[in-house]
């Protein structure tokens, strides 16, 4: 018999450690008891969205002068006669880089001076004047000013306008102007107006025309033209490397601008999904989730990142905010993830995506003594998003008895349940 | 070598590996232990096993409550503004990178910054001062989470942790701990003692530390009374953090007038404080629109106010305000210092 060779047995040695610190890893990695996943490839992006947001550049000094005296005659910052400002207003319309004297004109301490400025922004047909408009919209404390930013995001095909109109009615200084931007912008999108509409009428239109934006992310205008491509990237890409910094501000802007640009954004956004950089990726998730339905086409984005430890819990919330149900078979077996937060997510997202074949490991969620309060709370919402459950409603109704779970998620779940909120 | 020989000894090697993996895990139950690596640290609860007194710190600071406290969520619209979460719910910062922004999560949400969230390392291991594979959590030793970094993921937002790098506490080797987790002695269950951190994190709430971070003066010159502040003992602006904040130096004079002494109202002298970004109006008479007046660590500010005439006291008061809308009744209005000066 020949003698067993030491580098055999080393071999082996090496073997069996691998496997069973496989095994290990299986059991504590959340991701492993998943159905294959499509492959996680993820690329440095800092840099890349960086670059690409320093491209937006003030134009030439020459440029800017020119600008800037157009600018002063159409703000009305200087006085012309009504013919030069006809001809000076309609030259800085067609103008490529009207953004750089409209764009801070719509920060101008004189609320006068903001309301034209968004006016001319409307006027100009440039549908990237959207993101500054969206910004005015997030700081803009004068009300007549906040209809003249609604009705020009409206005419650059930004339904996110419309609600503002709607709120406006309920205010005597802007009702009136705010009741005529929404019969136009209504009219403009192919809806019948009455002739003498009353306050409720308009308002159920213009919630109607809303909630078509918040499923679709595209306004009901027959044409919006595309924004210019570099601009329109360069500004995204700004947007998208906020999380870099640890100020709150400047992501918390980024936020408003992109979860209100409806499907205008998504392409973009979803792109930073690959980013290397964790706090990139998270970002663009939580934007998506809140964009919900008009953000279905990002689901092949999201999905991968099922398979991404940091992340994983934001793309299984952001799938079942989307709707996305072609994603059930990766989204089923967290359930019985080591992982809380994933248990957490998965309960509702399987919930929110009407998961029937998940009700009985639901059940088994809920009623598990043993599991967190989190997950159990959870279970019981997705069981509520299936259809009446005695034992989930008294669960929550427990819960709301006792104060013993955190009183702003419970109530959010109600209104998502009711179907007060998204 | 023939295939009996063969599996033979492939028996031979699985069996001693696997024995040696059950007698590895036998020994550690033998001791008692909990091997870390089994072990999913996920709530603060799980080391409240052994680390009461350390728990029942946290337990109701404003580390604990980040998520809960009333006062946060009516700032967040109820944390509709979900990036609050960020820092008022995270995971831990080493998953996410010491210094680099936080990731929120969304459960044990009454833990708020949990044990957890400094304490859990990369790997899913516990991480403290020093290594101590004898305990239970078997922390491992990290420099990282004791840097300015760890605590500057979430508390820079406001630049808190830059103001501290530019100060004269940093360049003197201080960190954040020297003043907000400062040493305290523990006792062990066995009686013996040892040195550790406080873990409350005293700050804006507490009116020893808002006492000691700075020095109040009030004195006459001449026909002006002049109140001075001084930032000595904040290793970062007074007030700082969120732009609320605000830091009050309060007067009045009390007059004899044809023998009757009349005590005028309070009045502001000077307010420190970062305005919010779209506020207009500046925060004090010569200030400019949005100008940070908040007073930096190691500077002084003084403010004159004329005397006025049959003045016989000057009576000068420093707030703290968590909100500027506030008067001196509220409960969020916290008094630091009272002076006198006598005038006749």
């Amino acid at each position: 018999m020949t003698r067993p060779r030491p580098i055999a047995i080393a071999g082996w040695l090496t073997v069996m450690t691998m496997l069973v610190g496989c095994t290990k890893d299986a059991a504590a990695n959340p991701g492993s008891e998943r159905l294959s996943l499509p492959k996680l490839v993820l690329r440095p992006m800092l840099k890349e969205l960086q670059t690409l947001a320093a491209t937006h550049k003030a134009p030439e000094a020459k440029v800017q002068k020119e600008l800037r005296d157009y600018a002063d005659i159409t703000l009305r910052l200087v006085r012309a006669d009504a013919r030069t400002e006809n001809l000076v207003e309609r030259s800085l319309l067609a103008h490529n880089d009207a953004w750089f004297v409209l764009e801070p004109a719509l920060a101008h301490d004189d609320a006068a001076v903001r309301q034209r400025a968004a006016w001319l922004c409307g006027q100009s047909g440039q549908t990237v004047l959207q993101i500054p408009l969206l910004l005015r919209l997030k700081y803009e404390l004068n009300p007549v000013t906040v209809i003249w930013v609604a009705d020009a995001l409206l005419k650059l095909g930004n339904d996110s306008g419309l609600l503002h109109l709607g709120y406006a009615f309920r205010r005597e200084l802007t009702a009136n102007q705010a009741g005529l931007m929404a019969m136009q912008a209504l009219a403009a999108r192919g809806v019948n107006v009455p002739k003498d509409p009353d306050w409720n009428a308009l308002t159920t239109l213009l919630t109607e025309q809303a909630d078509k934006w918040r499923k679709i992310g595209k306004s009901g205008l027959a044409t919006v033209a595309a924004p210019a491509k570099q601009q329109f990237m360069a500004r995204l890409a700004h947007q998208l490397q906020t999380p870099e910094g640890t100020q709150l501000r400047p992501v918390d802007d980024a936020r408003f601008i992109l979860t209100r640009l409806g499907a205008l954004g998504v392409p973009m956004v979803a792109s930073v999904l690959q980013a290397e950089e964790h706090y990139l990726r998270s970002m663009p998730l939580q934007v998506l989730t809140e964009l919900g339905a008009a953000a279905r086409s990002a689901t092949d984005a999201i999905v991968p990142l099922l398979g991404d430890p940091l992340t994983c819990m934001y793309a299984v919330r952001a799938l079942g905010e989307i709707g996305a149900t072609e994603t059930l078979p990766h989204l089923r077996p967290l359930l019985g993830s080591r992982d809380t937060e994933l248990r957490a997510q998965a309960t509702q997202a399987l919930g929110l995506l009407g998961d029937g074949q998940s009700r009985a490991a639901l059940e088994a969620r809920l009623q598990d003594a043993n599991e967190t309060m989190d997950v159990r709370v959870g279970a019981a919402f997705g069981l509520l998003c299936l259809g009446d459950h005695a034992v989930a409603s008294a669960y929550l109704a427990e819960r709301e008895a006792n104060l013993d779970y955190h009183e702003p998620t419970l109530t959010r779940l109600r209104e998502r349940l009711s179907g007060r909120a998204r | 070598m023939n295939l009996a020989a063969r599996l033979g000894l492939i028996v031979v090697v699985v069996g001693s590996f696997a024995g040696t993996i059950a007698f590895l895990q036998t020994g550690q139950q033998a001791q008692g232990m909990r091997s870390n690596q089994d072990v999913r640290w996920e709530s603060s609860k799980q080391c409240s096993e052994c680390h009461e007194a350390v728990f029942d710190e946290w337990y109701g600071s404003h580390h604990q409550i980040a998520y809960t406290n009333p006062e946060v969520r009516q700032l967040s619209d109820d944390f509709r503004k979900e990036e609050c979460m960020d820092c008022h719910l995270p995971r831990p910062l080493a998953v996410t990178g010491f210094g680099r922004r936080t990731l929120p999560r969304r459960t044990h949400f009454d833990e708020g910054v949990s044990c957890i969230t400094c304490h859990l390392g990369p790997n899913g291991g516990i991480l403290g001062r020093n290594d101590r594979p004898e305990v239970p959590c078997q922390p491992q030793a990290s420099a990282e989470f004791l840097k300015v970094e760890a605590c500057a993921s979430c508390h820079n937002q406001h630049g808190t942790t830059d103001q501290f790098r530019a100060s004269h506490f940093a360049q003197l080797g201080n960190d954040c701990a020297t003043c907000h987790m400062p040493q305290i002695e523990r006792t062990r269950k066995d009686g013996s003692t040892r040195m550790g951190r406080k873990h409350v994190w005293d700050g804006c709430h507490d009116v020893d530390s808002l006492q000691s971070a700075s020095t109040f003066a009030s004195t006459r010159d001449g026909s002006e009374l002049v109140l001075t502040l001084s930032n000595l003992g904040a290793g970062h602006n007074f007030p700082t953090e969120e732009r609320h904040r605000a830091v009050d130096m309060m007067y009045r004079f009390t007059t004899l007038v044809a023998g009757v002494a009349k005590t005028a109202e309070w009045q502001r002298a000077y307010r420190f404080r970062q305005p919010y970004r779209d506020e207009a109006t500046p925060i004090n008479p010569g200030n400019s629109s949005g100008e940070n007046t908040q007073l930096a660590a190691g500077a002084t500010k003084a403010v004159r106010v004329s005397i006025p005439a049959d003045a016989i006291l000057a009576e000068t008061r420093l707030w703290y305000r968590l909100t500027p809308f506030i008067g001196d009744d509220s409960p969020q209005s916290t008094l630091l210092k009272e002076q006198q000066v006598e005038l006749k």
